[in-house]
């Protein structure tokens, strides 16, 4: 699915697919501040939209 | 060779007819308009001489068989070999019987474009890997002597290499002329469902046809034939808006390729798709 958006132009960073584990608090914190961050550097996304909206 | 191929496909149908042994037979005819030939029903044994091989059959009949899977009707039907990948699809997809269809195929010279007849081979047939049907009862015509002449992955590469925004620009513009009129899925013989994601009442995909909702239909629709694909390419060829669907159908394909290893779908009825079964040594890419 990653690799399909990055194709049609979407940045692989927007979509992440992790594993984590009910048990796995931390790690689930971790990746959750880490995908945020990549999110707000990259800002809003404007693709797949219509522009009239 | 191709009036010998005519003459024995006509008498293969009259008798398979006339025995009693299938109840139609599912063929090409001369179209209406030139550089056309188009699929033909017979279920008269005189009618047997309707059919006809010429360079513009190119209709895969595979996906007729969908139509009449629950008719209980044994039916007979000519395969290139590309067609006898879709017939695999099918088997595996357990949408037909194998002792319901009678498959006859043909050796496949390669087809013609009929909207380029000038060229000499339809562009979909040069990187063809399986000109001999992999599956049949029968088959007929002598063994073709023509190898692929363009690479299966050709072109890929060049989008994986565009900048994010290059790709959206480039798969943005070619979304922005599909018409949604459902004409790759309905000849998909990969597109079996009985009822599709996007015929159903809920609001999956919007009834308007504007970019966004376009772009979603098509990467819902590749992503329902990852691993699946017989890469026939004829949803490429009856897009009347010409968009290059084999494109992101051919991206899957070749992720496939890297993820699971060498992979062509459809081509030994006992090989499961990657995606259809676990293996241990699965890639674990997201864990």
């Amino acid at each position: 699915m990653q690799r399909l958006l990055e194709y049609v132009g979407i940045e692989p960073e927007r979509f992440q697919a992790r594993w984590v584990s009910g048990s796995e608090a931390a790690k689930f914190a971790e990746i959750v501040t880490s995908l945020t961050e990549d999110i707000k550097a990259l800002g809003p996304n404007r693709k797949l939209r219509d522009d009239h909206e | 060779m191709s009036n010998e191929l005519t003459t024995q496909m006509r008498e293969l149908a009259k008798k398979l007819l006339e025995e009693e042994k299938v109840q139609m037979v599912i063929g090409w005819e001369k179209g209406s308009l030139p550089y056309h030939s188009t699929p033909v029903f017979v279920t008269n044994p005189e009618d047997a001489q309707k059919l006809i091989w010429d360079e513009y059959c190119a209709n895969n009949l595979a996906s007729y068989l969908l139509d009449y899977r629950n008719s209980g009707m044994k039916i007979a039907l000519f395969v290139k070999g590309c067609d006898s990948r879709a017939i695999v699809r099918l088997l595996q997809d357990q949408q037909i019987n194998r002792e319901n269809v009678y498959v006859i195929g043909i050796n496949c010279p390669g087809i013609k474009d009929n909207f380029n007849p000038e060229k000499e081979i339809a562009e979909r047939c040069r990187d063809c890997t399986h000109p001999e049907p992999v599956l049949y009862d029968e088959i007929i015509g002598e063994k073709p002597d023509r190898a692929s002449d363009k690479e299966r992955f050709e072109g890929i590469e060049e989008i994986e290499n565009m900048t994010p925004d290059e790709k959206y620009q480039f798969w943005q513009k070619e979304y922005d002329k599909c018409i949604r009129c459902f004409a790759c899925r309905n000849v998909c013989p990969g597109c079996s469902c009985r009822e599709c994601i996007f015929d159903q009442g809920q609001k999956w995909l919007e009834r308007r046809v504007v970019s966004s909702e376009n772009a979603f239909y098509h990467l819902t629709r590749a992503l329902h034939l990852a691993g699946r694909c017989i890469e026939c390419g004829e949803c490429e060829r009856v897009c009347p808006m010409n968009i290059p669907i084999m494109k992101l159908n051919k991206k899957i394909a070749k992720d496939i390729d890297s993820l699971f290893g060498p992979y062509e779908a459809a081509v030994n009825l006992e090989e499961m798709p990657p995606l259809g079964k676990y293996k241990e040594e699965d890639p674990e890419e997201f864990m």
